[in-house]
C-alpha cells in the first residue's frame, strides 16, 4: 500500500515546495476528487506529507532508514524492559542521529536519563519535546517527573526542594490541562505536595481528580487509593475507613476480572497500611480484598495473620494489667507482639539482638515457677499472643518447668530474692550453655517476619495491572510512561 | 432554449435566502416576484396572514412579528428539535424551512418553465450534523432532491473561482451571515480550489447585531421617557425597525428610528423617536466584534497562516455590510477587502456551480473549476486505552474535522483478551476536533459488532483491522476485520441515518400535508386530493405510484403557498395523471 510519495506526485526528491504544490494541483485537475476518489486520496496523502516540512523530513528519513530505525527501536525497548538503561541509550542516540525529530526515540532516551538519575539531561530532553510537541501530555508528565524525582532524598531544609517541586507542579499541570481525565496527573500533583507534607493540597488535587471527568466511576478507583495513603500520612485514620467504603461501593458486582483486580489493589494497600502499622485500617482493606476474591489462598493467609496480629495486640492491652503474669513474661510477650507487628523494622540487627537478650535475661530474674505459671496463663488466657510463636513459648515453658523443678530441690520456699540469686549464679558459669540455647532459640523462632512474603508474590502476579506496580515502583512509572507513547489500544468488550 | 439543461443552487440563510440557476456556462440569480424591486434576495420569513394563509418572504414581513403568527431565523433552530408556533400549530423547523425552499423552487419553475428537482443546498461550514440532516429533510419535504450539501464559504469561493479561473493564490472567505460566522482559508491554483480549513462560531451573526440595536434603542428611549415597558412586546415591535436602522447606519453616520404609538403612559400614546449614531452603535457592538476577531485569530493560527500570506479576502453574508465589520477585516488582514463577490448572492451562485459540476454541465477537463472540500465534522470510534495505568474508554478519531475528502484511513487494534468473543464498534461524531472521551463526542446511533469470535490459539488477543473511508457525499464506511479468523463487518454512515425517527418524519409530513387545508382554494381540490390519496396505496405500478405521490404533494405545497398559477398547474397535472391511472378511456 505504501507508494512513493515523490513518484505519486512525479517530482524529484529535492523538489521545492512550489514544485510540489504545482504537481499536486495539476494532478487534482487530472484526477478530480469527484471522479477519481481513490487516485485522489493517494495524491492527497503524498501532498500532505511532502508539503509539511517536518512530515517530509520524517518521511525521507523513514524511507531511507526505516528498517534500521525500527530495528534500533526494538533493541532499545528490549533493553529498557530489562532495566538496562545505560545500554539502551546507545540505539536511541543512533536513531536520533539519523532522525533528529524522532520524538518517540527522544522520549525513550529521556526515560533512560530519568532512570539513571541524570536529571540535567532528562530536563533538556523534555524541554525540547514539550517545545516541539506541546500537545503531548506524556512529555509534560515526564518533564514533571524529572523535577519531582530529584527531591526524593532531599531534606526539608534544602532550599532547592520547593523550587524543584514548583517546577514539577507546573509541568504536571500542563499534562493535566491536556488530559483532564487522566487521574495519573492528579496523583502526580498530589505527590508533589505530599513531599512537602502539605497534605491539604495533596488531598485537594486528588479530590480534583475524582471530579475531573464529571462522574464517579472505576477510573476514580486509583485516586481513592492514593487518597487513603495521603490520609495515612496526614494521620486521618477515620477518613481512611470512609474512603474505603467509598471504594468498596464502586466495585461493579458482575465484573469478575475487575473484582479480582480490585481485590489485589485492596490487598496491596492493606499490606502497605500493615507495614505502616495501621493494623485496623489494613484489616478494613484486607477484608474487602478477601470479599472480592474469596478463592485467593495467599490473601486469606495474609489476612488471617493480620487478624491474629490485631488479636494479639488487643490481648496485649489486657495482658499489660494482668497481675497473674509476671513482669519478665510480659516483656517477653511484648517482644513478640511488637516484633510480630514489625515494630523492630527500623532497628539494627544488633539492637534487636540486645533487646532480645535483655528480655531473655529478664526471664532469669524471677523464679522459674513464676515464669511457668505466667506462661501457662498466657497460653490459656491470651492464645493469640501465645500463638505468635507457640514453639517459643512452649520452649520457655519447658525450660522453666525443668528449672523450677531443679531449683525447687535446692531452695525450697525461696522467695524472689533467692531465686534471683540462683539464676544469676547459674548465669555466670554453669548455665552458660543455656544462654547459648536461648540464642539458638532466637535464630529458630524470633523475628522471622514471614507476613507479606506470600503477598509480594501475589503482587507481582498482578503485573498486568500496571497501576499497581507503578505506584510501588517509581522506576516502572517511567517505563510505563514510555509505553504511553505507543498507546496499546484495545477494542472494548461488548458494553455491559 | 426552454429545454436547455440547468443546475440549481440554493442558499437557505438565517435572514435571507436565494436561488440561482446555472445555465449556458453562467450562474443566474432568480428574482423573487413577490419583491417590489424584483430582488433575488428573499427574507427567510414565514408567517400567517390576516386570512390565516401561510405566506413566505416579503409577503410575510407585515405579520412575522405578531405574536404566534410568524417565524424568523428558523435556521438557528435546525436540528435542535425545538418547535416553533405558527397559528394554532407547533411546527418543526424543517417544515418552516421547507416552505421557504418551496417558494424558491417555484420562483425558478416560473422563470424557467421547467420543474426543479435536483439542487445543491448550502449550509454553514460549522453546521452541526443534526442541522445538516434537518436541512436535508426540509429539502425532501419541499419535494427537492438534494444532490449535495455544500459549505457556504466553499460555495462563495466557487462563485469567485468560476469567474476568475486564472487567479492563483490564498484566499480567505469571511462569511458573516445572519446566524453564523465562518472563516475559511482556501488556495486556488490551476483552476483547483483547495479548502485548507474552516473555522467558525455558530452563535454569532447579524441577529446578534440586531439585538444590540434593539437594546440600544430601548435604553435610549427609556432614558428619555422613564416609562415601564412590557419588555418582550417592546422587543418584538422593535425587531424590524432595528434591522432597518442597522442597515441604514451602513451608509450614514446616524439614523432616526421612529415608531408611532410605541407605548402608552397614563392613557396617552407615546411615539418612539430615537436618534442612533454609528459611533454609538459600534461601541455597543464591541463585544461582538471582539468575538469575531478571536474567531479570525483562531482560524489563522489553526493552520499557522500569517495574514500577509493571504492574497484575497472575500466578504460574504449580510453582516459584512456593517462598516465596523469591514474595518475589522481590513485591520486583521491589513488590506481593504475588495468587493469581488456579491455578499448576498455569492453562496447561491457557488452552489449552482457545484450543482452544475455534479450534473456534468461543467466539464473539469476543459479548464473549468475543480474544488476539494473538507469534512465538516470528525467521526471516530470508542476504544479502551491505557491511560495513566488505567483502562479507559476513549474516543478515537478516525477522521478529524477539516480533513480533505475523500479520505481513507487504516488502523490496527487488539481485542482485550484472547478469549473475547464479541467486539462492538460504536461510531461517534465530533464537531470540535478536540473530543478525547466518548462523552465529549456525539453517538451517531450507528454500531456494529463482530460476534462468535473463536478464542485465540496463541492466547494473544486477536488483531482487529479497521478501515475507514469518507467520501465527497459525506458517506462514511467502516470495515472491521479480524485477519486471524477472517471475520468482517461493515458499518455505514450516511447523511440520512439518525435523522428524525420514521414516526417523526411521518408526523412532519402530515403537518405539511395538512397545511394546504388552510388555503382559500382548498375546497376546489379537496375531492381530487382525497381521491388520489385513496388510490395511492392500491396502484401496483411503483413508478406511477411515485408520480402520483409527487403530484399530490406538489399540489398541496402550491396550495400552501397560495400561488394561483402553480395551483392550477399542479392541479392540472394531478387531473391528467389520475385520468391516466384510472384508465377512464380504456374502460
Amino acid at each position: 500500500m505504501s507508494t512513493d510519495h515523490y513518484e505519486t506526485l512525479g517530482v524529484p526528491e529535492d523538489a521545492s515546495q512550489e514544485q510540489i504544490k504545482r504537481a499536486y494541483y495539476r494532478l487534482v485537475r487530472q484526477y478530480p476528487p469527484e471522479k477519481e476518489p481513490e487516485k485522489f486520496k493517494v495524491i492527497r496523502e503524498a501532498y500532505e506529507t511532502l508539503s509539511d516540512p517536518k512530515a517530509r523530513d520524517n518521511y525521507n528519513a523513514m524511507q531511507r532508514h526505516g528498517e534500521e530505525v525500527r530495528r534500533l527501536f526494538g533493541e532499545a525497548e528490549t533493553l529498557m524492559a530489562e532495566d538496562r538503561w545505560e545500554e539502551a541509550q546507545r540505539p536511541l542516540k543512533r536513531i536520533l542521529l539519523v532522525i533528529p525529530t524522532a520524538d518517540a526515540a527522544l522520549n525513550s532516551l529521556g526515560i533512560c536519563y530519568l532512570n539513571l538519575a541524570d536529571w540535567a539531561n532528562a530536563i533538556k530532553v523534555y524541554d525540547k519535546l514539550t517545545t516541539r510537541s506541546p500537545d503531548v501530555p506524556v512529555y509534560w508528565s515526564n518533564y514533571g517527573m524529572a523535577y519531582y524525582e530529584q527531591t526524593e532524598d532531599m531534606s526539608d531544609h534544602d532550599h532547592r526542594k520547593s523550587l524543584l517541586l514548583n517546577n514539577a507542579r507546573s509541568k504536571f499541570k500542563r499534562a493535566r490541562d491536556l488530559e483532564p481525565y487522566n487521574v495519573q496527573h492528579y496523583i502526580s500533583l498530589s505527590r508533589t505536595y505530599v513531599r512537602e507534607k502539605d497534605y491539604t493540597q495533596a488531598e485537594y488535587w486528588l479530590e480534583q481528580g475524582i471530579t475531573a471527568d464529571g462522574k464517579t466511576d472505576t477510573s476514580d478507583f486509583e485516586i481513592l487509593f492514593e487518597l487513603c495513603i495521603v490520609y495515612l500520612y496526614a494521620g486521618k485514620l477515620n477518613s481512611i475507613a470512609q474512603t474505603a467504603s467509598r471504594i468498596i461501593a464502586m466495585v461493579p458486582p458482575e465484573d469478575d476480572e475487575f473484582r479480582k483486580y480490585a481485590s489485589a489493589r485492596f490487598g496491596v494497600l492493606g499490606h502497605e497500611l500493615f507495614q505502616l502499622r495501621a493494623f485496623r485500617e489494613a484489616l478494613t482493606f484486607l477484608n474487602a480484598s478477601e470479599r472480592f476474591d474469596p478463592g485467593n489462598e495467599d490473601l486469606k493467609e495474609f489476612a488471617q495473620s493480620v487478624r491474629s496480629i490485631m488479636d494479639a495486640r488487643d490481648q496485649f492491652d489486657r495482658l499489660k494489667n494482668d497481675p497473674q503474669v509476671c513482669g519478665p513474661v510480659k516483656a517477653f510477650c511484648a517482644y513478640y507482639v511488637a516484633g510480630n507487628s514489625g515494630e523492630f523494622e527500623d532497628e539494627t540487627q544488633e539492637d534487636t539482638d540486645r533487646i532480645f537478650e535483655d528480655v531473655v535475661r529478664g526471664l532469669d530474674t524471677v523464679h522459674p515457677s513464676m515464669i511457668l505459671s505466667s506462661v501457662v496463663r498466657v497460653r490459656t488466657s491470651y492464645p493469640a499472643i501465645y500463638g505468635i510463636n507457640a514453639s517459643a513459648f512452649g520452649e520457655v515453658e519447658r525450660v522453666a518447668s525443668e528449672s523450677s523443678w531443679r531449683s525447687g530441690t535446692f531452695s525450697t520456699g525461696a522467695g524472689a530474692k533467692s531465686g534471683c540469686f540462683v539464676i544469676t549464679a547459674t548465669y555466670d558459669t554453669p548455665y552458660a550453655p543455656q544462654v547459648a540455647r536461648f540464642r539458638q532459640f532466637r535464630d529458630e523462632f524470633l523475628l522471622t517476619h514471614p507476613l507479606g512474603r506470600a503477598f509480594v508474590c501475589l503482587y507481582y502476579r498482578w503485573g498486568p495491572c500496571v497501576a499497581t506496580l507503578v505506584r510501588r515502583h517509581p522506576r516502572l512509572k517511567r517505563l510505563f510512561a514510555c509505553g504511553l507513547g505507543f498507546l496499546i489500544k484495545y477494542l472494548p468488550k461488548k458494553a455491559e | 432554449m426552454a429545454n436547455e439543461p440547468f443546475a440549481v443552487g440554493i442558499d437557505l440563510g438565517t435572514s435571507t435566502s436565494e436561488i440561482c440557476i446555472y445555465r449556458n456556462g453562467e450562474p443566474m440569480m432568480i428574482p423573487d416576484p413577490g419583491s417590489r424591486t424584483k430582488s433575488p434576495v428573499i427574507p427567510s420569513l414565514v408567517a400567517m396572514n390576516r386570512r390565516g394563509e401561510l405566506v413566505v418572504g416579503e409577503d410575510a414581513r407585515p405579520y412575522v412579528d405578531l405574536p404566534g403568527r410568524g417565524v424568523r431565523e428558523v435556521k438557528r433552530l435546525m436540528g435542535t428539535g425545538e418547535l416553533v408556533t405558527l397559528g394554532d400549530r407547533d411546527c418543526r423547523p424543517e417544515e418552516i424551512s421547507a416552505l421557504i425552499l418551496r417558494r424558491l423552487k417555484e420562483n425558478v419553475e416560473e422563470a424557467v418553465g421547467q420543474p426543479v428537482l435536483d439542487v445543491v443546498l448550502s449550509v454553514p461550514a460549522n453546521f452541526p450534523d443534526a442541522a445538516r440532516q434537518a436541512t436535508m429533510e426540509a429539502g425532501r419535504l419541499a419535494g427537492l432532491n438534494i444532490l449535495r450539501l455544500i459549505n457556504e464559504p466553499t460555495a462563495a469561493a466557487m462563485a469567485f473561482g468560476h469567474r476568475h479561473i486564472k487567479t492563483e493564490g490564498q484566499l480567505v472567505v469571511f462569511d458573516f451571515g445572519g446566524g453564523t460566522l465562518d472563516i475559511t482559508v482556501l488556495e486556488m491554483v490551476a483552476g483547483v480550489l483547495d479548502v485548507k480549513s474552516s473555522f467558525g462560531n455558530t452563535r454569532l451573526g447579524g441577529k446578534d447585531f440586531d439585538d444590540v440595536m434593539v437594546n440600544l434603542i430601548l435604553r435610549k428611549f427609556q432614558e428619555e421617557h422613564r416609562v415601564m415597558l412590557q419588555q418582550e412586546r417592546a422587543r418584538q415591535t422593535l425587531k424590524a425597525p432595528a434591522e432597518l436602522a442597522k442597515i441604514a447606519l451602513s451608509n450614514s453616520s446616524s439614523y432616526l428610528v421612529v415608531v408611532p404609538n410605541f407605548t402608552v403612559r397614563d392613557g396617552i400614546p407615546i411615539d418612539l423617536e430615537v436618534e442612533v449614531a454609528r459611533e454609538e452603535y459600534n461601541h455597543a457592538c464591541a463585544h461582538l466584534l471582539e468575538a469575531a476577531r478571536s474567531c479570525v485569530r483562531q482560524a489563522l493560527s489553526a493552520k499557522q497562516i500569517q495574514p500577509e500570506m493571504i492574497d484575497r479576502v472575500l466578504l460574504v453574508g449580510g453582516t459584512t455590510y456593517i462598516p465596523a465589520v469591514r474595518q475589522l477585516v481590513a485591520e486583521m488582514f491589513d488590506r481593504e477587502p475588495r468587493s469581488e463577490v456579491n455578499p448576498d448572492l455569492a453562496v447561491a451562485m457557488g452552489a449552482s456551480v457545484q450543482a452544475a459540476i455534479i450534473k456534468e454541465l461543467i466539464d473539469p477537463g476543459e479548464g473549468d473549476l475543480i474544488v476539494t472540500d473538507v469534512s465538516p465534522f470528525g467521526l471516530g470510534i470508542d476504544v479502551v486505552s491505557n491511560v495513566g495505568g488505567q483502562m479507559m474508554l476513549l474516543y478515537e478519531p478516525l477522521i478529524l474535522p477539516n480533513t480533505t475528502i475523500p479520505f481513507t484511513v487504516r488502523r490496527s487494534y487488539r481485542l482485550l483478551s484472547g478469549s473475547q468473543g464479541e467486539a462492538e464498534i460504536n461510531l461517534y461524531q465530533d464537531h470540535t476536533g478536540k473530543a478525547r472521551l466518548p462523552e465529549e463526542a456525539i453517538f451517531t446511533g450507528i454500531r456494529g459488532s463482530i460476534t462468535n469470535i473463536p478464542p485465540s490459539q496463541t492466547g494473544e488477543p486477536h488483531q482487529v483491522e479497521i478501515e475507514f473511508s469518507y467520501d465527497t457525499n459525506g458517506m462514511a464506511k467502516l470495515t472491521a476485520r479480524i485477519p486471524a479468523t477472517g471475520q468482517k463487518i461493515e458499518i455505514h454512515y450516511q447523511p440520512s441515518a439518525q435523522r428524525l425517527s420514521d414516526e417523526e418524519k411521518e408526523e412532519a409530513f402530515q403537518n405539511v400535508r395538512d397545511m394546504w387545508k388552510q388555503s382559500l382554494r382548498a375546497k376546489e381540490y379537496d375531492t381530487l386530493i382525497v381521491k388520489a390519496e385513496r388510490l395511492m396505496s392500491s396502484i401496483p405500478d411503483e413508478e406511477k405510484q411515485q408520480q402520483l405521490t409527487l403530484a399530490v404533494s406538489d399540489l398541496k405545497m402550491a396550495l400552501v403557498s397560495n400561488d394561483d398559477e402553480e395551483i392550477s398547474r399542479a392541479g392540472d397535472r394531478l387531473v391528467d395523471l389520475l385520468f391516466e391511472i384510472e384508465d377512464i378511456l380504456g374502460r
